[in-house]
């Protein structure tokens, strides 16, 4: 029921290795950073606050739809986590949710976890809330404006989110550019439409029978500028990379490889480990073959005593 | 054990959810605290933690509740919530039982020995460590009173503590509280509960104290009880 | 939820803090080797493998498990071997025209989802003998911060009750949504209506997270909680496991000289 359809966890295997460990750092910085904003505030309650708000997101990302065509669409909740506790908090909410994902249900990669941290957590938390908070500019008053708000922060975080998604794998040389961005870009722009569309009807649910829960953003709490500015460069950088990476895959290309991101065919540690002293068969078809009969005896001999010991077991009962 | 003195209360929106409450328990009494639903018996058990203030006063062993003795009171006084899954937020019954006490700063084993009499008060000892999302509704309530127990209060604030729980938990919830030497409020729109457990009522309506005294005599003057939305049978 | 069975075994047996760094270990060997060394993913599955069996798994179970794992990501590599210029070519035609197939690109392709296919087998392995408390509580062991691991915890603990909630209410959506005619008739306000009840769902959801929330926090306040996070002392690591992580990670290294000896 959680594995299917989940939007863009990026598996083990899809990113390069050094790609994985650099999207690591920034997403652990970014967490110590959160830490430090929520201890600082020392707003106590907030803690399970977090908690059960991302076990409330966490299950409503269960809660699928029908769009048309027999496709569903479900939400990430990133954009809704922003409004409802902050950017900072939100970034917490997000990593649990996204880690968990991981950790319990295999979904999304453990060493690209990093990664899926950086595109959700991170990413799409503060593109929704460098979104919303400028829209708090222009939008002010109307009985659909916090939903409308909502609506276009939730598209923007997913879809910045993917095109982030994109060019990491683009990166990683897994996918060109110009199908990885295409792609990923056009099917999240329609799943965003779901995300936005749901992120309006519940903030408008929780603005008829809640309002007090949306004061985080909106009124009264001085806006956090740091995240602003960053949220804006993001979306600004993505969106501008994106389309220019799409039309010039090799360029792309060109600049991971000189940049060692790229070295598919040697692994990333080819230059790293000098020559002369593997042991090992040098034959490859050798090895596999070698690898394949140590594989059955090992696997055979396993079962042998195990069931062998089960049975010894079951007749000494 | 617990003064009451001119307790008000009330939220911008909604004015007067306690109003002019005075009332004293004595050590070792069990007392219940019965009114319809909205009469404020959950925001009066809150006042009492301090967990909501109003105005007046209130006193615990002698003690003005404020913020200074707030840690202490905290030690004397124990609430089991209407909802255990509101209390047991930890990830297994032991980590539940054992927070209050991690709190206080006890030593491990110290702790292992008060989480393993609490639970042996509440007959839960086989579960040490379960989920507590496994349990039934019965068995968590009884653990919730267990998170309370560990920490070793003399006051103990129970609300709607048999919202739910079926014939049979319901029993052994009545034994349990039975067997407790601790000073008890039980706040309940149950008035058979009350009537099994306890011998003094204070009967609440609209934020309002309009009876204290005697459970029995309440109990036989039934124009009395409908009025104020009760019903004994 | 997860997908822990109760049961003993070796793989039972281990200290969380040293099959995590298990898992670490083989999701770098595989995901750091030379990506066509085939003879390391079939030592490695083979191992891993031995292990399921030694500590008497489900098989089938934990296969069913690793193959429901759909990647809409998928989607992103699924064109590649018809586009890529890379020769030697399969052809498959037909009449008049031709489909033609890089073959080292969907060797690729099979190698890049056999790679990420290990790592989860390996996650399988250790969620199915692991409950989900202790791999949480054992990060701390690993640095992460208290304040996280707790949200997590408190997550998880919620969040079986939150699913269920959402389950009650998508039933009774449901039951509900006998659509009327107009639904029928109209595609658009009927997936209208789809989105407008599950946000409802969604924010009811969330208004009773935080109010529960509320009531969570007034039940650590009176049982002492000063806002700093204090667990039980997680015990220290024994000789025996600080050999088995050194094992652990003797055999990663090897594993991973070997695969460019091998590839070189």
């Amino acid at each position: 029921m959680f594995i299917k359809q989940q939007l863009m966890h990026i598996p083990d295997g899809f990113l390069s290795l050094i790609l994985s460990l650099i999207l690591w750092v920034i997403s652990i910085i970014t967490i110590f950073i959160a830490i430090r904003h929520y201890t600082k505030e020392k707003n106590n309650q907030k803690l399970p606050l977090m908690g059960v708000l991302a076990a409330a997101i966490f299950a409503g990302q269960m809660l699928n739809f029908n769009v048309v065509g027999g496709t569903s669409g479900h939400l990430l909740g990133a954009a809704l986590a922003t409004i409802l506790v902050g950017p900072w908090e939100a970034v917490l909410v997000m990593t649990s949710v996204v880690s968990v994902q991981a950790i319990i249900f295999q979904d999304g990669g453990l060493l690209a976890l990093g990664a899926n941290i950086f595109n959700m957590a991170v990413i799409g938390v503060a593109v929704s809330y460098a979104v919303y908070t400028i829209l708090n500019k222009v939008i002010k008053k109307g009985k659909w404006a916090v939903g409308i708000k909502g609506f276009i922060a939730g598209w923007c975080s997913i879809f910045i989110a993917a095109l982030a998604a994109a060019l990491e794998l683009a990166i990683s040389g897994t996918s060109p550019a110009n199908i990885a961005i295409p792609a990923m870009g056009s099917i999240h722009a329609l799943i965003g439409i779901g995300e936005g569309l749901i992120t309006f009807a519940a903030l408008l649910f929780i603005s008829t029978s809640k309002k007090e829960m949306l004061d985080e953003t909106s009124k009264g709490k001085p806006v956090d500028k740091s995240v602003l500015v960053g949220g804006v460069i993001i979306a600004l950088v993505l969106a501008i990379l994106s389309p220019l990476a799409s039309s010039n895959p090799d360029g792309l290309e060109k600049v991971a490889e000189d940049l060692g991101f790229i070295s598919l065919d040697s692994g990333p540690l080819y230059e790293i480990i000098p020559d002369y002293t593997f042991p090992g068969i040098h034959d490859e078809r050798l090895a596999t073959i070698v690898a394949g009969v140590i594989g059955v005896i090992l696997i055979a001999t396993v079962t042998f005593i195990t069931t062998n010991r089960k049975k010894n077991s079951t007749q000494e009962k | 054990m617990l003064e009451v003195r001119n307790l008000n209360f009330a939220y911008p929106e909604n004015p007067c959810l306690l109003s002019n409450i005075d009332f004293s328990i004595l050590k070792g009494e069990k007392m219940a605290v019965v009114g319809p639903n909205g009469a404020g018996k959950t925001t009066l058990l809150l006042n009492l933690t301090g967990l909501l203030i109003g105005s007046g006063e209130i006193f615990i062993q002698g003690m003005p509740l404020c913020k200074k003795n707030l840690p202490a009171i905290r030690q004397i006084l124990g609430m089991v919530f209407q909802s255990p899954d509101d209390q047991l937020f930890s990830s297994c019954v032991y980590d539940d039982v054992a927070y209050g006490l991690i709190y206080q700063g006890k030593e491990k084993e110290l702790i292992d020995r008060c989480v393993l009499e609490a639970l042996q008060a509440v007959d839960m000892v086989d579960h040490k460590d379960a989920v507590p999302y496994h349990l039934s509704l019965g068995e968590k309530k009884r653990v919730a009173i267990a998170t309370v127990l560990s920490m070793q209060p003399q006051l103990l604030l129970f609300d709607e503590p048999t919202m739910g729980l079926d014939a049979r938990a319901r029993k052994q919830f009545i034994q349990i509280v039975r067997n407790l030497p601790q000073t008890i409020l039980l706040a309940t729109h149950d008035l058979k509960l009350a009537a099994t457990l306890c011998e003094r009522l204070l009967v609440l309506d609209a934020g309002h104290l309009v009876y204290d005294g005697d459970i029995r005599t309440a109990l036989q003057d039934t124009a009395f009880l409908e009025k104020h939305g009760l019903d004994f049978e | 939820m997860s997908l822990y069975i109760k049961s003993s075994g070796f793989l039972y047996s281990l200290d969380t803090r040293v099959k995590w760094v298990a898992v670490v270990v083989i999701a770098c060997i595989v995901l750091s080797i030379p990506i066509f060394t085939w003879a390391i993913y079939i030592l490695l599955f083979s191992i891993l493998f031995s292990l399921a069996i030694a500590t008497q798994l489900p098989v089938k179970k934990v296969f069913h498990r690793t193959f429901l794992i759909e990647v809409p990501i998928l989607l992103v590599l699924l064109p590649l071997p018809f586009v890529e210029k890379t020769p030697p070519y399969f052809f498959i035609s037909w009449a008049d025209w031709y489909i033609r197939i890089s073959q080292p690109e969907l060797l690729r392709i099979l190698a890049l989802m056999l790679r990420s296919w290990l790592v989860i087998f390996t996650m399988v392995l250790f969620t199915m003998t692991t409950t989900a408390d202790k791999i949480f509580s054992s990060l701390i062991a690993f640095k992460v911060p208290a304040i996280l691991i707790n949200i997590i915890q408190l997550m998880w603990r919620y969040l079986a009750l939150f699913s269920e909630l959402a389950r009650s209410m998508s039933a009774a959506r449901v039951l509900r949504s006998v659509p009327s005619e107009k639904h029928l008739r109209n595609r658009f306000s009927r997936v209208g209506y789809n989105i407008k009840y599950t946000g409802s769902m969604i924010g009811s959801m969330l208004v009773r997270a935080f109010e529960r929330s509320e009531r969570i926090y007034q039940a650590m306040i009176l049982r002492g909680f000063d806002g700093n996070i204090r667990t039980i002392q997680y015990p220290t690591m024994q000789a025996t496991q600080f050999m088995q992580i050194g094992f652990l990670l003797i055999f990663g290294l090897c594993f991973i000289i070997g695969a460019y000896g091998i590839n070189r």
